[in-house]
């Protein structure tokens, strides 16, 4: 019989939650936007490695698999720079 | 395993188990993920030039999104569970955690329908949020409202025809399973259609931190 796992799955459930209830709760708070969008953005990123991770699979899959996936991210970071960089920080900065 | 000549093959796997089919299906998630990326980064550009760009929760509906957000981590939950059963020769439950998927699906796509109906006829809350926000004159909320606008119906229009085929795809393969098709030694097409179902979510966990919340 292949393995079950019925609470991993519950507990990434309740976790995604959770985070999702922090993350609506910054969204709130009078911080200097920069900051906001900090915390936002690393817990989004956690939130969609949880569901690849868990979820997809990801990690019971090989690692040349998972290599794989992780190459367009640098290129798409690298690009992102680049917008800020453009803007000069003045949006994120109001 | 050895061949004819009696000698041993050491067959390289370099992806393990997984079939041609999901393999396949991570490359279409890589540009299709590829192809959102783009769609916000381009909507992030535009916002760092545009200079009318409401705050977050000024015009669109944080309450009611947050509610699609957990709907669709349920689903995922819910798709996670149908694999789960099905692993385990459990039809019956296949059945239930996939009926339980599409019906989120469709949940989701009629909130995202009420939400865009609600922006389009307009009224009188919605004028006022509008030219609070800059936007004078306008009564609804259209693709033509700015470059926000314009983003705004982009990305999440974007994201809803992946719901929407989403769900076709999962009750296409609700239908095979009412007919028998899959079982404990034949399961590789529910786990590729999952794959696209946990796609869907991941995906919207950024649109709706970037569109909705920042």
């Amino acid at each position: 019989m292949k393995k079950s796992h019925k609470s991993l799955y519950i507990t990434t459930t309740i976790f995604l939650a959770i985070i999702t209830i922090i993350e609506i709760r910054i969204s709130h708070w009078y911080i200097t936007k920069f900051y906001q969008i900090g915390l936002l953005v690393s817990l989004a990123i956690l939130k969609m490695a949880s569901v690849a991770y868990v979820f997809m699979h990801l990690y019971f899959e090989k690692k040349l698999l998972r290599k794989i996936l992780f190459v367009p991210i640098p290129l798409l970071i690298y690009f992102l720079l680049g917008l800020v960089h453009e803007a000069k920080f003045e949006w994120m900065i109001q | 395993m050895n061949n004819t000549m009696g000698q041993s093959i050491i067959i390289n796997k370099p992806f393990g188990d997984a079939t041609t089919g999901k393999l396949g299906m991570w490359l279409f998630i890589i540009m299709d993920g590829i192809t959102f990326a783009t769609i916000l980064l381009g909507g992030i550009y535009l916002r760092i030039r545009s200079n009318l760009w409401p705050p977050a929760g000024e015009i669109l509906n944080i309450p009611l999104t947050s509610f699609n957000t957990f709907l669709l981590i349920l689903t995922s939950f819910t798709m996670a569970m149908a694999l789960n059963a099905i692993k385990k020769n459990n039809t019956k439950n296949l059945n239930l955690f996939l009926s339980l998927t599409v019906f989120g699906g469709i949940i989701f796509l009629t909130i995202q329908v009420y939400e865009y109906s609600h922006f389009i006829q307009g009224n009188d809350n919605l004028s006022l949020s509008l030219a609070k926000a800059g936007f004078l004159g306008e009564s609804s909320f259209l693709w033509s409202t700015g470059v926000y606008g314009a983003t705004f119906y982009a990305t999440t229009l974007f994201h809803g025809l992946h719901v929407f085929s989403g769900v076709i795809y999962l009750s296409i393969i609700l239908y095979q399973t009412n007919r028998g098709v899959y079982s404990s030694k034949n399961y590789d097409r529910i786990e590729i259609a999952g794959l696209f179902w946990h796609f869907i979510d991941l995906v919207w966990i950024l649109v709706f931190t970037i569109v909705y919340l920042i």
